[in-house]
């Protein structure tokens, strides 16, 4: 084929544009027109390039250039003289530089050749093992994209080791994608019961800063580790006992960080193989000790905890309450838990995987809310959480959301989780349209707030949303988890001290907490070791070490904040119900951004607005506040009769229709949860303004009328039914039950008419 | 204690008793399923225009693009993959393997979820639910397991 010349076993393309005949042919007229001229000035060349600069083996590169003062080139290696402009395509097989001389004149440009993907090795070893026994994977690669381990293991790096524990003959799998790939290598290992295996000997301790290094003398299998903070550890009663846990499996040494400096931990193990577990070995134990105080890098740029409108995180601290012995669960996409600025803070086997080996560059979200919560103070690492010595651990269930994963996720290690921060929510953020939670995760929360930590309840923390400067101006009283009693909806305010337009208001925020706000600055926190998560440490803009960002932002950012609050409050008075610490908060919330003319004052005297809640939360006044208040003791409840007006709305009028319940001897003399559930009978319930006011109490904005979003499909605005949608408000706090309860709907646009049906109201709170 | 899981099969579970979609042209949205939730009724529309595909890979991607070359991903998790696709029912007919997307409305707009089971809080209940497979979201004590695109604020 003309113009396709086999060189070097390398196939070229002549591709010129200019002419469209072979090399050879050209070079002929050259000569000839070279006797008849003077010399020629030295050449220039204008352009010379390789697109793309690297190529797969069999991909092709094309090689351009334009030169003037030459009538012709030469291009090296192996294709020769050329035109003084056009192109060619080549495929070399490895790396080729190109030379492109023209009458005196040379560029060189260098063309890279991926290499085919190949696994250069793998093994395992030993090949022979006991159920359990430990068995190291090892491999490199060449040229490989991403790999993954089988059966079960995930994705891993192209070079790399992995410990794996076989219960039976397995035969390991390593798989590689990459240019001429996906590739395959096996490494079978056999396992061989037995039936007898000996007790583990010299336990010991190590004691270091929040953690413990634990190992022991073991022939062969795994190791199961019973650990408490009290002596006298057997098997069956170790998980009763004050910090009881178990780690199964494990290997030798053992670190257990998240620890409480100063407390001492007993611990005893148990050699395991499949079935079989021997004895507990003998006692030991160790005591965490303090390290000495090395100053956070980056604290000083967390203007949320050092700064105007911080958190007064510094003053309950120095008050000696950091978080110490509080377990914090990060419901989330999952943390990087080997974070240099978290690994201390994080509990050990307490954290749960919902897909199985997620790989770590998932977790960048989660990551950065650990980090706000419980990043661990003077390690002379990074940044602080505002509970900087709380322990933490991951659900990641966002990455496999199903309803009886939300479930496990608010239940998952109920006896010993004290908080729990959730920013995360629905995929209707920002459409306006009230949403019940999921019955399943509705039953989490529920059993996790009357049953967790001892039947005094997980603090749920949860993010309000960011949809409040959408179109259809969201609210968190439409989010069905945000909206619900047993958990503590936070909203976000900036630097500023000015609430994040993005926020969402509604009756249900407790309180506000930093995030950034409209001023655009936003929080200093733990990301992803190395450039995988939101900073890649090169953005403009971003923070210059690539562990850490500063530009976590929306009620994400605000909620862990405030759960990491939740973890001091815990620390103090870790006796306090759930119920008690939403009264701690409230009551010491401070009154932020005063000039709003949102601000009110409820029936107990306490200041409250549908944007910030009871104000933006304080670490050392909700420390003090924990440390008198009083428990409130068993929650009452009233249900009011079901008033059924069945008023008729009248269409666009500022007016509406009311309908008031009367309330007497409820019991409920102090309020503190509100749910006011009516059942409209509208076509456009977008169109409605829904007020719930107390006599002598607050007023709620329970629904905003707004535009409804079309459906893709029809085109149509949809609006969600409000049917016994029970609406929450923790505006009433302290409140009496007794009283007038006025309910107020309003049609604030015109074209669709409906009718109030009926509406009860449900009161939770003391005496 | 986890609620016991039964592993049903999806579009066995709730698909059934829905009414399909009209036929071609214009997908539209067909009548709700309807279930108790706490004695309290709840309906699920399936939508028209979306389909789930559970355990994500090539294979499957292939056939959904073969089903509808303008098919494209909305969500991508590790265990489902959502598709928006011109007509979910005719790609559902070519690829059997592809499960219902459910909304809360008839409308795109609202929460988007895949029915992946039925969960039972105890195992006689369970066990029940498996027997009557139809009816087994409605069964007292039962609760459809749905998977959903849940999103970090």
């Amino acid at each position: 084929m003309a113009g396709v010349p086999l060189l070097s076993g390398r196939r070229l393309r002549y591709t010129s544009r200019r002419m469209s005949r072979p090399a050879s042919v050209l070079l002929a007229v050259s000569l000839l027109s070279g006797c008849a001229s003077p010399p020629p000035p030295q050449g220039i060349i204008d352009t010379f390039t390789i697109t793309p600069e690297t190529i797969a083996p069999g991909q092709s590169a094309q090689l351009q250039w334009k030169a003037h003062h030459a009538e012709t080139c030469t291009l090296r290696p192996d294709i020769g003289q050329v035109p003084a402009e056009g192109s060619w395509l080549v495929s070399p097989t490895s790396r080729t530089v190109y030379t492109l001389s023209c009458n005196g004149a040379t560029t060189v440009r260098a063309l890279g050749v991926l290499p085919a993907v190949r696994i250069t090795s793998f093994t395992a070893t030993p090949d022979q093992t006991i159920p359990d026994g430990a068995v190291t994977l090892s491999w490199t690669t060449e040229g490989a994209k991403t790999c993954d381990l089988s059966p079960g293991l995930g994705e891993v790096l192209p070079t790399g080791a992995l410990v794996v524990n076989p219960t039976q003959a397995t035969t390991y799998t390593l798989r590689c994608t990459g240019f001429g790939g996906p590739v395959t290598k096996d490494a079978p290992v056999a396992v061989v019961p037995v039936t007898s295996l000996d007790v583990p000997a010299e336990p010991r301790a190590v004691a270091g800063d929040g953690q413990l290094t634990l190992s022991w003398t073991q022939a062969r299998g795994a190791t199961n580790v019973y650990l408490a903070e009290a002596p006298g550890i057997e098997k069956a009663t170790v998980e009763s006992m004050p910090g009881g846990v178990v780690f199964r499996k494990v290997a030798n040494p053992f670190t257990v960080t998240g620890l409480v400096n100063g407390r001492t931990y007993y611990f005893r193990v148990a050699a395991v193989s499949g079935a079989l577990e021997t004895d507990l070995s003998t006692e030991a134990s160790g005591t965490p000790v303090d390290a000495p105080a090395v100053a956070d890098p980056y604290f000083p740029q967390q203007w949320h905890l050092d700064g105007t409108e911080d958190i007064r995180a510094a003053a309950a601290w120095a008050g000696g309450v950091r978080g110490e012995g509080v377990k914090i669960a990060v419901v989330d996409e999952g943390v990087d838990l080997g974070h240099e600025d978290l690994k201390q803070n994080v509990s050990v086997g307490l954290s749960y995987d919902y897909v199985g080996n997620a790989p770590v560059r998932w977790a960048e979200h989660g990551t950065c809310v650990a980090g706000l919560a419980a990043a661990r103070d003077q390690n002379g690492k990074g940044v602080r959480g505002s509970a900087p010595r709380a322990a933490i651990h991951s659900l990641n269930v966002l990455q496999d959301l199903t309803s009886s994963n939300e479930y496990d996720s608010m239940v998952r290690g109920k006896a010993y989780v004290q908080v729990s921060t959730n920013s995360w929510g629905d995929v209707d953020d920002g459409t306006g349209l009230v949403t019940e939670s999921d019955p399943l995760w509705l039953q989490g929360v529920r059993e996790g707030a009357e049953t967790g930590r001892g039947g005094k309840g997980i603090l749920y923390f949860w993010a309000a949303g960011n949809g409040g400067d959408s179109r259809y101006r969201d609210n968190a009283n439409y989010d069905g988890q945000a909206n619900r009693r047993f958990v503590f909806a936070i909203s976000g305010y900036g630097k500023n001290g000015v609430f994040a337009s993005y926020a969402e208001a509604g009756a249900n925020v407790l309180v506000s907490a930093p995030t950034e706000g409209d001023d655009s600055i936003a929080l200093t926190t733990t990301d992803i070791t190395g450039a995988f998560g939101y900073n890649d440490g090169a953005t403009a803009g971003e923070h210059p070490d690539a562990n850490y960002t500063s530009k976590m932002n929306g009620t994400s950012a605000s909620t862990p904040v405030a759960a990491g609050v939740g973890a001091l409050i815990l620390q103090a008075r870790p006796e306090l119900s759930y119920r008690d610490v939403r009264r701690v908060l409230a009551y010491s919330a401070r009154k932020i951004n005063p000039g709003d003319p949102e601000w009110t004052t409820n029936g107990a005297g306490l200041h409250i607005n549908h944007k910030y809640g009871f104000g933006a939360v304080d670490a050392a006044a909700a420390v003090a506040v924990a440390r008198t208040i009083v428990p409130a003791g068993p929650e009452l409840s009233y249900a009011s009769p079901v008033a059924a007006p069945a008023l008729a709305i009248p269409d666009a009028n500022a007016t509406g229709v009311s309908s008031t319940l009367t309330l007497a001897n409820t019991g409920v003399g102090h309020v503190e949860f509100v749910e006011v559930i009516p059942t409209l009978a509208h076509p456009r319930t977008g169109d409605l303004e829904i007020v719930l006011s107390h006599a002598g109490g607050a007023s709620d904005f329970l629904h905003l009328s707004h535009e409804c979003p079309p459906d893709a499909v029809t085109k149509q605005e949809v609006c969600s039914p409000i049917v016994e949608y029970p609406f929450g408000s923790v505006r009433h706090l302290d409140e009496p039950g007794d009283g007038d309860w006025t309910l107020t709907v309003r049609d604030r646009r015109s074209g669709a008419a409906g009718t109030l049906q009926s509406w009860k109201l449900v009161l939770y709170g003391r005496p | 204690m986890l609620p016991f899981v039964v592993s049903m099969v999806l579009s066995q579970t709730v698909a059934a008793p829905v009414a399909q979609p009209p036929p071609k042209p214009a997908p539209a949205w067909g009548q709700p399923l309807t279930w108790k939730v706490g004695g309290k009724s709840a309906q699920a529309y399936v939508s028209p225009v979306l389909v789930a595909e559970l355990s994500p890979s090539e294979e499957g991607a292939a056939a959904v693009k073969r089903a509808d070359a303008s098919a494209e991903v909305v969500a991508a998790r590790p265990k489902v993959r959502l598709w928006r696709v011109r007509d979910a029912a005719s790609v559902r007919a070519a690829v059997p393997a592809l499960v219902v997307v459910v909304h809360d409305l008839p409308s795109t707009a609202s929460r988007a979820r895949v029915p992946v089971g039925v969960v039972c809080g105890g195992e006689k209940v369970a066990v029940r639910g498996l027997e009557a497979l139809e009816r087994a979201a409605r069964e007292p004590g039962c609760l459809p397991d749905f998977w959903s695109v849940g999103f970090t604020r």
